[in-house]
Parts: C-alpha cells; sequence; structure tokens
C-alpha cells in the first residue's frame, strides 16, 4: 500500500471532502482539510479581493466549509502562497487570490501534504478510493492489499455512508465501485468487472483516456485502439458500453461510413464535474466525436492534426471549408455550438457560436484530445459569482438556493427503476 | 427423496409426453391471507398447463397417494374443491390401491379422473397422442429433484426460486403474473452468472412462466379481438390489459408521477420491444401454446448435462416447436425480451438463443 505521491492524496483528498460534504468522520485529520483547500483554491483562482466575511459564507453554503475551521484553510492558503491577508490586528478583512495559473492546484498541494502526516485510516480510505478510481473491484481483492481486515471493513463503511463507496452486486459477487469515476451505467461496469475482472477494465479505460473518442467502428474491425491490441472480451465491453447509450454524444451518420458511435471513458461524477457543467462537457465530448469522425473515418481527406484543428477553431471561431465538413459537424448544430455556412457549392464552413459556454466546452474537448481529462469542470460557477458580490447579493442567493433544494429532485437511474419495479407489483 | 415419487413420476411423464406443460409440487396459498408469511394450505403434486379451445393454456392439477385410510371419493371432494379455488376443468387422481367403480364414477362426475396405478399405466399409454418414446428431460424426476435440491445453495435468489415454485402459480392473472415475475428477477438480477449452469437452467424456467404469461396476454386480447392495427390504440389496450384495467393504471401511473421526475407514462421495462413481442404473437397466437414447454424442456436439458453448453442439443430433444417455426421464433423473441428487461448479462441471451434458433434448423 503506497501512496506517497502528493498529486494522488490531494486528487483524492478532494474527491473525499467533495462526497462527504458537511459529514464528518472521526478518524479523519488532515485529509478533509487537504480537501478543502483544493476546493477553496478551485473556486478563488483568478479573482479580484475578497472580503473575508462574504468568502466565509460562501464556503460554508457553496463549498461544504464549515466556519469554524476557515480560519485555518486561510492561514494555510496564504502559507503555501496560494492567496494574501489583507488584516487589521488579528481581524482579517479580506483575502488576494493568488492561486497559480499555469500549476495544478493538485500538484501545488499535493507538496503541502507531504509536510503533514497522515494517519493510517486516512492513508487506507485514499489507497482504495484511487483504486476505484480505475475500475470498480472485487470486495474480496481489497481484503489481501496487506492492511488489517477491520480497518477495511471500516473504510468501505466511511465511503459507503460517505457517498463515494457503493457495494453492488453483480454475477453473484460482492463489487464495490465509487459513483465518483462511474456514475453512469454502473450496472455495465460492475458486470464487466464480475466477468473479466478489474484489470481488463482498467486496460480499456486508460486507452480510452489517452484515445477519446476513438470510434466504435474501428475497435470492432480491427480489435485494437490505436495500435493496442483488445481481447474478444475487451471488445465486447466497449459494443455493450455503445449499445446501452453509454455514449453521450449524439453519433455521427455519414453517407461514406454510416452511423458512427465514438467512445469517451465514463462522465466524472460530482467531485470532478459539476453538476452545472454537465451539458457543456457534452457538447465537448460531441465536438471530439466531430474531430475523430474527420481524422479515423474521413470520406479523402483526413484531419492530420485533431488537436491543432481545435486550437484553430478556439482562436479563429471558425475552420476551413471543405467538402466533408457538412457532414462531420452537423450533428454539432442542434447543440448550438455552431453553424455551417456553405462557402462555395460543396463546401462548408464550419463557425463556433462564440458563447462562454462553448468556448469552455471548446476548452475540453482540447484538454480530452490532448490529455485525455479536463481540468476545472468541478468548479461551482455561483459560488465564484458569490465571491464577487456584496452582502445582500450572498443573502439573495442563500434564499434562493434554499428554495431550490426544496423542489423535487431528480432521481437517479437506480432510483428510477426502484420505483418502477415496485409499481410493477402494484394494484390488480 | 420425494413422497410418492413413483406415481408423481409416473404423472410428469404423462403430461411431458402429451405435450403439456408440468410443474412439480405447487404448495397452494391465498393471496388474500392475513397471515405476513408464506402459510401454504394445501400443495398440488403434478400440475400441467393444458391448450383449450381457445388457445388459453389452463390448468389440469394432478394427485398422487399412497393413502391407506383415506377413502377415494373424500380425496375426490378434496380435489373438486381445488379446481374450483384454481378454476381447473379437470383433475386427476392416482391412488396406489385398487378403487371400487362407485367412487370412480362419483369421480368423474366432478371432473376428476380417479385411478388406482394399474389402471393408470394402462390409461396413459392410451391417452398419448402418438407413439413417442423419447426421454424427455423434464420428465425425468431425478433431475427436478436434483434441480430443487441445488436451488438451495445460492440464498440470494431464494426469493425467485420461491416464486418459480408457488409464487408465480398463485397469481391469479396472466398480467400480474408477467409484471411480478418482472419484478422478482430484476430484483435479484445481479446475483445470475451465465457461468453457472444451475442460473442458466433457472432462467429458461423463469422465461418458460413469461412464456405462459404471454400465451395468456395474447390469447385474452385475441380472442376479444379488440386490439387495433393503429400504433397508438393497440399500445392502450395493451396497457389496460396488462396493468388489469383503465382506473389501475391510471392510479399507478399517478403515483409514478408524484415521486419520478421521468415524464414519460408508466409502462414495462423495454416497453418498444414488448409492443413488438405482442404484436409478433398475435400473427399465430395459438403457437404461444407451445413456446413454454419447449422453452422448459431446454431448462432440463441444461440440467441434466449440467453445462452451460448446450449448443448442439439437436431437433430430436425436444417434442414440440420444431413442427412450429412461430414457437421458436417467440421462443427467442421471448428470451431476448426477457433477458433486455431484466437486465441479465449478455451471454444468457446469446446462449439461449443460439441453441433455439438450432433447434429450428
Amino acid at each position: 500500500m503506497n501512496i506517497d505521491k502528493g498529486l494522488v492524496v490531494a486528487t483524492r483528498c478532494h474527491d473525499i471532502q467533495a462526497s462527504l460534504g458537511r459529514k464528518e468522520v472521526p478518524e479523519f485529520e488532515v485529509l478533509p482539510k487537504i480537501g478543502m483547500l483544493i476546493r477553496l483554491s478551485i473556486h478563488l483562482r483568478g479573482l479580484p479581493p475578497v472580503k473575508y466575511e462574504i468568502a466565509k459564507q460562501v464556503a460554508y453554503y457553496y463549498l461544504d466549509i464549515p466556519s469554524t475551521q476557515f480560519k485555518e484553510l486561510v492561514v494555510t492558503l496564504a502559507e503555501i502562497e496560494f492567496i494574501r491577508i489583507d488584516k487589521e490586528g488579528d481581524t482579517i478583512i479580506s483575502i488576494l487570490p493568488s492561486v497559480p495559473y499555469f500549476d495544478d492546484i493538485y500538484t501545488q498541494v499535493g507538496e503541502y501534504s507531504k509536510t503533514v502526516s497522515m494517519n493510517e485510516m486516512e492513508k487506507l480510505a485514499i489507497y482504495i478510493l484511487e483504486k476505484l478510481s480505475n475500475s470498480p473491484n472485487d470486495r474480496s481483492n481489497l481484503f489481501s492489499i496487506g492492511a488489517e481486515a477491520k480497518g477495511i471493513k471500516r473504510s468501505l463503511q466511511i465511503g459507503e455512508e460517505g457517498g463515494y463507496i457503493i457495494q453492488g452486486r453483480a454475477r453473484g459477487k460482492d463489487i464495490i465501485y465509487s459513483p465518483l469515476f462511474f456514475i453512469e451505467n454502473a450496472d455495465l461496469y460492475l458486470d464487466a468487472t464480475a466477468k473479466s475482472g478489474s484489470n481488463s477494465i482498467k486496460k480499456v479505460l486508460e486507452l480510452l483516456r489517452q484515445n477519446q473518442g476513438w470510434p466504435l467502428a474501428l475497435v470492432m474491425q480491427t480489435s485494437e485502439i490505436c495500435g493496442t491490441k483488445l481481447s474478444a472480451d475487451e471488445v465486447l465491453l466497449l459494443k455493450r458500453l455503445a449499445q446501452d447509450g453509454a455514449i453521450k454524444p449524439p453519433a455521427i451518420t455519414t453517407s461514406h461510413h454510416g452511423e458512427n458511435y465514438f467512445l469517451f471513458t465514463p462522465t466524472p461524477g460530482y467531485s470532478k464535474l459539476h453538476p452545472g457543467k454537465k451539458n457543456i462537457y457534452e457538447k465537448a465530448t460531441a465536438l471530439v466525436a466531430a474531430v475523430r469522425q474527420g481524422q479515423l473515418l474521413p470520406r479523402e481527406y483526413a484531419i492530420r492534426n485533431p488537436y491543432a484543428l481545435l486550437r484553430s477553431l478556439k482562436e479563429t471561431k471558425f475552420l476551413r471549408a471543405t467538402t466533408e465538413a457538412n457532414e462531420q459537424y452537423r450533428a454539432l448544430l442542434p447543440l448550438r455550438i455552431g453553424y455551417l455556412r456553405e462557402t462555395t457549392s460543396g463546401y462548408h464552413q464550419f463557425r463556433l457560436h462564440d458563447t462562454p459556454e462553448n468556448q469552455e466546452a471548446l476548452e475540453i474537448a482540447i484538454q480530452l484530445v490532448a490529455e485525455g481529462t479536463a481540468t476545472g469542470t468541478e468548479v461551482n460557477e455561483e459560488a465564484r459569482i458569490a465571491l464577487q458580490k456584496d452582502q445582500s447579493y450572498i443573502e439573495a442567493l442563500i434564499a434562493s438556493r434554499k428554495i431550490r433544494e426544496s423542489e423535487k429532485i431528480a432521481l437517479s437511474e437506480d432510483m428510477q427503476m426502484q420505483i418502477d419495479d415496485l409499481l410493477l407489483i402494484g394494484g390488480r | 427423496m420425494m413422497k410418492d415419487r413413483g406415481l408423481k413420476s409416473a404423472l410428469l411423464s404423462y403430461f411431458v409426453h402429451n405435450g403439456w406443460y408440468p410443474q412439480l409440487e405447487v404448495d397452494v396459498k391465498t393471496n388474500d391471507g392475513a397471515s405476513k408469511i408464506d402459510k401454504f394450505i394445501t400443495d398440488i403434486d403434478v400440475l400441467a398447463l393444458v391448450p383449450s379451445v381457445n388457445g388459453v393454456l389452463v390448468p389440469l392439477l394432478g394427485d398422487c397417494k399412497t393413502l391407506r385410510n383415506q377413502s377415494p371419493s373424500n380425496r375426490v371432494l378434496w380435489m373438486r374443491g381445488l379446481m374450483e379455488y384454481w378454476s381447473a376443468e379437470r383433475g386427476i387422481i392416482i391412488l396406489d390401491k385398487s378403487i371400487e367403480p362407485d367412487h370412480k364414477q362419483f369421480a368423474d362426475k366432478l371432473g376428476v379422473t380417479l385411478l388406482s396405478s394399474d389402471d393408470f399405466s394402462r390409461y396413459s399409454k392410451s391417452m398419448r397422442v402418438g407413439i413417442d418414446d423419447k426421454q424427455y428431460s423434464v420428465s425425468d424426476i431425478e433431475i427436478w429433484e436434483s434441480y430443487f435440491e441445488s436451488l438451495l445453495k445460492y440464498p440470494q435468489i431464494s426469493s425467485v426460486v420461491k416464486f418459480v415454485k408457488f409464487g408465480f402459480w398463485n397469481e391469479d392473472s396472466a398480467a400480474k403474473r408477467l409484471r411480478a415475475l418482472l419484478y422478482e428477477v430484476r430484483t435479484i438480477k445481479n446475483e445470475l452468472n451465465p457461468s453457472n449452469y444451475i442460473h442458466l437452467a433457472l432462467l429458461c424456467d423463469l422465461v418458460s412462466l413469461f412464456a405462459v404469461s404471454i400465451n395468456g396476454i395474447v390469447m385474452q386480447m385475441f380472442n376479444r379481438y379488440t386490439f387495433s392495427d393503429n400504433k397508438d390504440a393497440f399500445v392502450a389496450e395493451l396497457k389496460m390489459v396488462i396493468w388489469g384495467g383503465h382506473d389501475n393504471y391510471r392510479f399507478l401511473n399517478e403515483i409514478r408521477a408524484k415521486y419520478s421526475t421521468n415524464e414519460s407514462e408508466l409502462s414495462l421495462p423495454e416497453w418498444d420491444r414488448f409492443i413488438y413481442l405482442i404484436r409478433n404473437c398475435l400473427e399465430s397466437p395459438r403457437s404461444t401454446m407451445y413456446s413454454p414447454l419447449l422453452i422448459k424442456e431446454l431448462a432440463f436439458v441444461v440440467l441434466g448435462r449440467r453445462t452451460i453448453d448446450i449448443q448442439e442439443i439437436g431437433n430430436s430433444q425436444l417434442y414440440v416447436g420444431t413442427t412450429d417455426p412461430y414457437a421458436i421464433k417467440s421462443s427467442a423473441l421471448y428470451v431476448e425480451y426477457f433477458c433486455k428487461a431484466c437486465k441479465l448479462p449478455p451471454e444468457f441471451l446469446d446462449c439461449i438463443v443460439s441453441s433455439l434458433l438450432r433447434i429450428g434448423r
């Protein structure tokens, strides 16, 4: 059990803390603090000076940071030079965010985490979640990681009560997974884990991460992703994911290659993708799908560098007219990402609707193509807006937020299924 | 070992060789009972589902006893009561002792065939349809015994096992049976493992029960002959049949709307596939009488061979279905719907459908 990498520690602390919210775990001492440091930093990055009292309230209402701990966090952020503190005597008046732009917050806080020591339960929680970030796992396998069974059981219990671990069943086996990473189509991943083991899923997802938006048709034809061979079971898993609707972006239909589906890693869960950004993320995957279509399944002229093409779209807001653009980008029109303009007969130019949302989607698409994952999608924009407003705005916003909380909550797929199942045996 | 095993085995074999769907040892309970746990009132030794003139599979109750101290006519009166309760037209009692003619006449007047075991061996030979000496797995009582015994090893699926053995049979309408069956299997869907032959057999058995329910639903629609070629009207009628009338449907739909954020109307899982399945069955409604036994036999072939490899079953194994291509097609559609609606691992579907299609070659 080795978790000395700062980045892993920081990332998983944030995941766990985001999931725990305001719940307290008696065994955790340092872990929640590191998670909160990241959460606060992410939301402060790039902001002008923020009044301390406002920051405290926003942190409480939007980021689940207890007011009693806020001051300690602010002091630590100042120590690692993520903020500057404006004080009058002992009273903090405001904070000036100086969270670095070009350095990853997780890495930076990860470095800080190396200076504090964690207890065994915290290390175990991080280790287990790191394992579950790659794939669901057979429950019995977790007991062979070299920690005491009692501790593992308690860690799983904390995870279940904290909402970041779920225990499910597939093919008669106990499988555990984290909804932070497998929020949609969890049943499919559970079934695949029970059938082929977690290593197989880990391999497939790692390949997809390196090649986001790879066309299913190519996988079926060649049984490989970008040169790496897949077993029959792995191909079957990808096929099932596509068939069962795990593939979110619209299928692209062209006259030369028919209907194509594009494969992505699972949509991130709450701690990595703020619910308000889900639509933006889906737009991003649709953009990647369209570009992959042009790169891997062109009619005649293939896109050579998808990354450069997306960067160019971001900068110039349009793509050079081609004879293939019409079919390739048509699926993006209903998502209001852009529109097509015919320049000369048969030649179409894709032009971006230049909105902040589309810019963000494009940035995520670029990150997905370049790095396989997107950053910044965990930010709650409401919280960032609130941090820049005055006290009366905060009060009004908090009131309206409470009203919204009492509205009907959208049921998860699983809960909806349970209600529908109960109605099966209802009445005559 | 089962009580009255020899007599039960003979009756089971007789039922199967006539092409009737068999079920062994069905406990009887009342669904309106006050007890919170299942309390059984009595049991049926061997139950058969027999095709009726209007295409619906109707129950035929079979009783086998080695009663020494009870008068045969008393047993007949018990059977008649049970027939009333189950809306069965015929019952058959085999006793391991000689029976006086007056008792037989009394039984006949009440719709019960009362036979001694010696009578039955001659009676069953004469009553068989055609000359058929094939050994069917589903008529092999040893396989039944090992099946029931094996199922006890899987406590996680005990709710479904109970449902197969008595829950299903005690539901009083085809639609209720169908909905309850889907509910039960969806509840334990994550426990079934396609590499376990007992689970594969159990699934075939469950699909055969699904086929029994479909027969009831399809024949209800067909005999009324109210279904429409217009899809909307067809779907509206199907919903009424499945949910037991408009009032019940509206009530459940309103409950669903209260708790659900899904704006679609209440329907069965994989609803479009189900509509297609029912419409397909209405093309040849009588074929729905044969599919249940075909799939049940498949379950028992798996149990008999103790393997999930059932690719090479061949034509000779099954009595019915081989002459009715619609029955094979319908059976494949049942399996497909059932596996998808219950979200079962895809290997189940591939395995069962490929062996069904081989039978049809």
